[in-house]
C-alpha cells in the first residue's frame, strides 16, 4: 500500500479549515491534519513529518509568547531549518503587492486563492506539488504576467525591439537600429538574448506570438 | 688630442687650489720669522699674505704684529693699513675685537704724530670696546697707555684713576710685568705730586712683584728702572744717603752698562747729583763728564740735552757763568732738536738768567710763551681727557637709555599686537560659536518638524492598516462565505449583489492596506499598481524611475508619493477617459519631481476640488512639497515636487 500523502493545513478561520477538509475528504490517498495557529503548526512539524503544507498568510490569534505569528514567518522558519516539506499558500489576499512579495520572498510551490479554490484545483495543486512543480491560481498568474508587462514597458530597449520587430522579419537587420540612451547601438547577441527573455516572460512561442501578446497587454501600440 | 686641454685645465685646477693654502703657509712662515728677527719686515710680509688668505683670524693676528712693529718703526702708513683692514672686518662681521684693535692702531698712529689728545681718544674708545666684549687684558693695556699719556701731560690724578681702573682688570690675570708697570706709573704720579712716601710704597710693591718674573732681562730692566725712581724720590726729599744706597744697588745689576744703557746713564746722573750735594763735588764733576762722554758717543740727543742742561746748572752754582751759558745753549739746542719741552723750558730759564740784556729778554719772552702755552696745554689736556671720558660716557649712557626705551617700546608694540590678536581671535571664536549654535538651532527645529510629520504619517498608516485588516478579516471573509452559501441555495440575484459588495470591500481594503517598503520596494509596488490597470486600451509608461534614488527617502515620504501617484492614476481612469498615462521622474536641487500626464479630456473642476486630490495635495504640502494641476481638454498635467529628506 502506498503511503498516504500527509497534508497539514494552517488557518485561523475554522470555517475555512472545515471547507478544505471537506473538499479533500473523498481522496483517500490524502491524509489531512489541521492547526489553528502558526506556532503550534511549527512545533508539530518539528516532531512529525508531513509532505505538504497549506498555510494562510495573516493570522490574528497569535499569542505574545509565540515566536511565529503569521504565515510568511512560518514558511521562512521552515526553510531556515531546511525542512523538506512542500509549501503552498492558501489565502484571500489578491493584492498584487502582497502576492508579489510572498512569491518573491517565500517562493512557495503553490499559491491558491480562497475565492477561486475548488476541490479539483486543490487536488491538481497537490499532485503538481508532489512532482515539485509550481502551481499558481489563474488570477495569480494573471497578476504576475501583468507585472511582467509593466516591467517590459519600463524597459526602453525592449520597447524598441518589440516596435521594430514587425518591420524586420530577419533579426540580423535589427542590429544598429536599437540604441541605448546615450546613442550607442546594441550588439546582435544582446538583442537575441533579450528576445528570448521576453518570450519566456510573456509565455510566447515565437516572435510573432510575442508581438501579439505585447500588443494585448498594452506594452506597445 | 681633445684630452690635452682637459688635462691642462685639471692641472690648473690643482694649482689653483694651492694659492689659498700657499698664502696661509706664507703667513705662518713670516709670523714665525718675525718672532726670531727682522721683526718689522717679516711682520709686514705676514700681514700682506694674511690679507690674501681672506681668513679673519689670521688677518687679525698679523695685523696686531705689524701694527706694533709699525709703531716702533714710526711707520704710520702701516698703522693706517692695519687699522683700516681691522675696521672693515668689523663692518663686515661685526667683530668687536677687530674694532677695538682698529682704535688701538689708530692711537698708535697718532701717537707717532704726537697728537696726544687724539691718541688718548682712540685708546679710550678701544678700551671701552674691549670692556664691552669682555677682554680685560686689552682693556688694561689701553689703560696703561692712557695713564702714561696723562702722566706725561701732567694730569696726575687722571693718570692715577686710569691706573686704578687698569689694575682692576689686570690684577686677576696675574700679568706681573703689566702690574709692575702700573705701580710704577702710580709711583711717578705720587712723585710729581710730591707725595714721596706714597710713591716709594708703590715702587716697593713693584720691586717685590718683579722678583717673581722669570725673564732675567725684563726683571733686571725693571729693577734698574724702579731703583732709579726710588733713589730719585729720596733725592727730592734731600735724603742723599738713601738715594745713593739705591743707586748703588741699581749700578750693581749685572752688565747694566751695556744691557740697559738708558738706566745706567740715569743712575750715573742721579749719583753725580747726590754726590754733589753730599759735598763730593769733584766726584760729582767726574761722573758728569763721564756721562756726557758716554752720551756723546752714542749721539743721544735727549741724553745730551739733559747732560748739558744739568752741567750748566752746576756751573752756574759754582759761578762759572760763561761755561754755564755755553752749556745751557747746547742743552737748549739739543732739546729744541727733539722738542724735549721740559728741558727747553728749563734751558730758556737759565738762558734768560745768564744772557746779556737783549738776548735775555728774548729768551725770557720765549720762556714765558712756552711755559704758558705748556701750562695751558696741560690744563687743556686735563680738561680734554675728562671731556673725552665724560662725552663718551654720556653718549654711551644716552645710547643705553635709548636702547632701553626702544626695547620697552618694542615690547609694548608686541604686547598691544598680541592683545589685538587675542581680541580678534576671541571675537572670531564667539561669532563662530554664535553662527554654529544658530545653525544647530535651525537644524533642530527642522528635525523636530520632520519628526512630527513622520509621527503623523505613521499614525495614519497604523489606522489604515487596522481598518484594512478589519475589512479583510472580518467583513470580506464573511461576505465570501455568505456568497458561497447563497450560490448553493440558488439565490443568484442576492449572490450577485453580495459579490459586488465583496468586490468593493476588497478594493477598499486593498486601497487601505499597504505593504511596507522594506518587504516590497517602491519600484516593485509601483509596478504592482500599474499592473492592475495596464491594458491595450490604457497604456502606462513610466520613465526615469531608475535614475531617481527613491529608496533614499524616508518611508512616509515614499508612502505619500505612492499614494499620490495612485490617486492621480485612479482619477484619470475614472474621469479622464484617457488611453495613455505617462510619468516622468526627475531629481533636481535635492528635490524629487514627478510629472504625471495623460491624454484624456481633462479633470473637471469638481473633481479637482474633490476629496481624493485635495487629500493628497494636503499630504504633500505637509511635507513641504508642491502639487500643481494643469487641466485642459487635451489632457491633464500634474506636477508633484517633494524635498528629498534622506534617511
Amino acid at each position: 500500500m502506498l503511503d498516504k500523502i500527509k497534508v497539514l493545513l494552517v488557518d485561523d478561520h475554522q470555517l475555512v479549515l472545515n471547507g478544505i477538509i471537506d473538499a479533500l475528504s473523498n481522496l483517500d490517498y490524502i491524509e489531512v491534519d489541521a492547526e489553528n495557529n502558526c506556532q503550534s503548526a511549527y512545533n508539530r512539524l518539528l516532531e512529525e513529518q508531513y509532505d505538504i503544507l497549506f498555510t494562510d498568510l495573516s493570522f490574528d490569534n497569535a499569542l505574545n509568547s509565540d515566536l511565529i505569528k503569521e504565515g510568511q514567518s512560518l514558511i521562512r522558519k521552515l526553510k531556515e531549518i531546511n525542512n523538506p516539506i512542500k509549501i503552498g499558500v492558501i489565502t484571500g489576499h489578491t493584492e498584487p503587492n502582497r502576492v508579489y512579495s510572498v512569491i518573491k520572498n517565500q517562493q512557495p510551490l503553490a499559491y491558491l486563492l480562497k475565492t477561486q479554490c475548488t476541490s479539483t484545483e486543490l487536488e491538481f495543486a497537490i499532485q503538481k506539488m508532489m512532482k515539485n512543480e509550481r502551481y499558481f491560481s489563474f488570477d495569480v498568474q494573471e497578476i504576475l504576467s501583468k507585472r511582467n508587462a509593466v516591467e517590459i514597458a519600463m524597459d526602453d530597449i525592449a520597447i524598441q525591439i518589440l516596435t521594430q520587430l514587425p518591420n524586420h522579419p530577419k533579426i540580423s537587420n535589427l542590429e544598429g537600429k536599437i540604441k541605448k540612451e546615450d546613442g550607442t547601438p546594441i550588439k546582435l547577441r544582446t538583442i537575441e538574448s533579450k528576445l528570448s527573455n521576453l518570450r519566456i516572460d510573456l509565455g510566447a512561442n515565437n516572435n510573432t506570438d510575442l508581438v501579439l501578446k505585447a500588443k494585448n497587454l498594452g506594452i506597445i501600440d | 688630442m681633445k684630452l690635452s686641454p682637459f688635462f691642462f685645465f685639471c692641472c690648473c685646477l690643482c694649482f689653483a687650489q694651492s694659492p689659498q693654502t700657499n698664502y696661509q703657509d706664507s703667513t705662518f712662515l713670516y709670523i714665525n720669522k718675525a718672532q726670531i728677527g727682522n721683526k718689522y719686515t717679516n711682520a709686514k710680509k705676514a700681514f700682506e699674505y694674511s690679507i690674501l688668505t681672506n681668513k679673519d683670524s689670521l688677518i687679525k693676528v698679523a695685523a696686531k704684529l705689524y701694527g706694533i712693529q709699525s709703531y716702533f718703526n714710526r711707520d704710520s702708513l702701516g698703522l693706517v693699513k692695519t687699522s683700516k683692514k681691522l675696521k672693515s672686518i668689523y663692518e663686515q662681521k661685526k667683530d668687536s675685537f677687530a674694532l677695538a684693535q682698529a682704535f688701538y692702531h689708530n692711537a698708535l698712529r697718532v701717537r707717532n704724530a704726537f697728537l696726544i689728545d687724539s691718541a688718548y681718544y682712540y685708546y679710550y674708545q678701544s678700551k671701552q670696546i674691549s670692556i664691552q666684549i669682555n677682554d680685560p687684558l686689552e682693556a688694561g693695556k689701553r689703560l696703561l697707555s692712557m695713564a702714561y699719556i696723562q702722566k706725561d701731560q701732567g694730569d696726575f690724578l687722571g693718570a692715577q684713576a686710569s691706573c686704578v681702573e687698569g689694575l682692576k682688570y689686570i690684577e686677576p690675570l696675574k700679568r706681573t710685568v703689566t702690574i709692575v708697570d702700573f705701580y710704577n706709573v702710580l709711583g711717578i704720579t705720587y712723585n710729581q705730586l710730591d707725595l714721596q712716601t706714597e710713591a716709594r710704597k708703590e715702587y716697593e710693591k713693584a720691586l717685590n712683584l718683579i722678583e717673581s718674573v722669570s725673564d732675567k732681562h725684563s726683571k733686571d730692566n725693571w729693577r734698574a728702572h724702579l731703583l732709579n725712581n726710588i733713589s730719585y724720590s729720596y733725592y727730592q726729599e734731600g735724603d742723599y744717603k738713601n738715594a745713593l744706597t739705591y743707586i748703588e744697588e741699581g749700578l750693581s745689576i749685572d752688565s747694566i752698562q751695556y744691557k740697559f744703557r738708558g738706566q745706567y746713564e740715569t743712575l750715573i746722573g742721579n749719583k753725580a747729583d747726590c754726590e754733589y750735594y753730599l759735598g763730593n763735588k769733584i766726584l760729582a764733576e767726574k761722573l758728569r763728564n763721564e756721562l756726557l762722554k758716554h752720551r756723546q758717543e752714542s749721539n743721544d740727543f735727549k741724553g745730551l740735552a739733559k747732560s748739558y742742561s744739568s752741567i750748566s746748572y752746576y756751573d752756574e752754582l759754582e759761578g762759572n757763568l760763561d761755561e754755564a751759558l755755553r752749556k745751557a745753549l747746547l742743552g737748549y739746542y739739543y732739546a729744541k732738536k727733539i722738542t724735549f719741552t721740559s728741558v727747553i723750558i728749563s734751558s730758556l730759564r737759565k738762558l734768560a738768567r745768564l744772557s746779556k740784556h737783549t738776548q735775555a729778554k728774548k729768551y725770557f719772552e720765549e720762556y714765558v710763551q712756552l711755559n704758558d702755552s705748556l701750562k695751558q696745554r696741560e690744563r687743556a689736556s686735563k680738561l680734554q681727557f675728562a671731556a673725552i671720558r665724560y662725552e663718551t660716557d654720556k653718549k654711551e649712557k644716552e645710547n643705553q637709555d635709548l636702547k632701553l626705551v626702544n626695547s620697552q617700546k618694542e615690547l609694548q608694540i608686541v604686547e598691544t599686537r598680541q592683545q589685538n590678536l587675542i581680541v580678534w581671535f576671541v571675537v572670531l571664536v564667539l561669532s563662530l560659536l554664535l553662527f554654529v549654535s544658530y545653525l544647530l538651532f535651525r537644524h533642530r527645529r527642522k528635525q523636530l518638524q520632520i519628526q512630527s510629520q513622520l509621527d503623523r504619517s505613521k499614525a495614519r498608516e497604523r489606522e489604515r492598516k487596522r481598518i484594512a485588516k478589519s475589512l479583510h478579516d472580518e467583513v470580506a471573509g464573511d461576505l465570501r462565505i455568505l456568497h458561497k452559501k447563497l450560490k448553493e441555495t440558488n439565490q443568484s440575484n442576492e449572490a450577485k449583489t453580495i459579490d459586488r459588495i465583496k468586490e468593493n470591500v476588497r478594493h477598499l481594503s486593498h486601497e487601505l492596506s499597504s505593504v511596507s517598503f522594506d518587504e516590497v520596494s517602491f519600484r516593485e509596488q509601483l509596478i504592482g499598481l500599474f499592473s492592475e490597470y495596464m491594458s491595450s486600451e490604457f497604456r502606462i509608461k513610466p520613465k526615469g524611475l531608475n535614475k531617481v534614488n527613491i529608496d533614499a527617502l524616508l518611508d512616509p515620504y515614499k508612502r505619500t508619493l505612492f499614494l499620490s501617484i495612485r490617486e492621480c492614476l485612479l482619477n484619470t481612469i475614472k474621469h479622464a477617459k484617457a488611453s495613455e498615462f505617462l510619468l516622468n521622474f526627475e531629481e533636481e536641487n535635492n528635490k524629487i519631481k514627478i510629472r504625471i500626464s495623460d491624454n484624456g479630456s481633462g479633470i473637471q473642476e469638481e473633481v479637482a476640488r474633490g476629496i481624493g486630490l485635495n487629500n493628497i495635495k494636503e499630504r504633500i504640502e505637509e511635507l513641504d512639497g508642491k502639487l500643481i494641476v494643469n487641466s485642459s481638454e487635451k489632457g491633464t498635467i500634474i506636477d508633484i515636487t517633494i524635498p528629498k529628506h534622506v534617511r
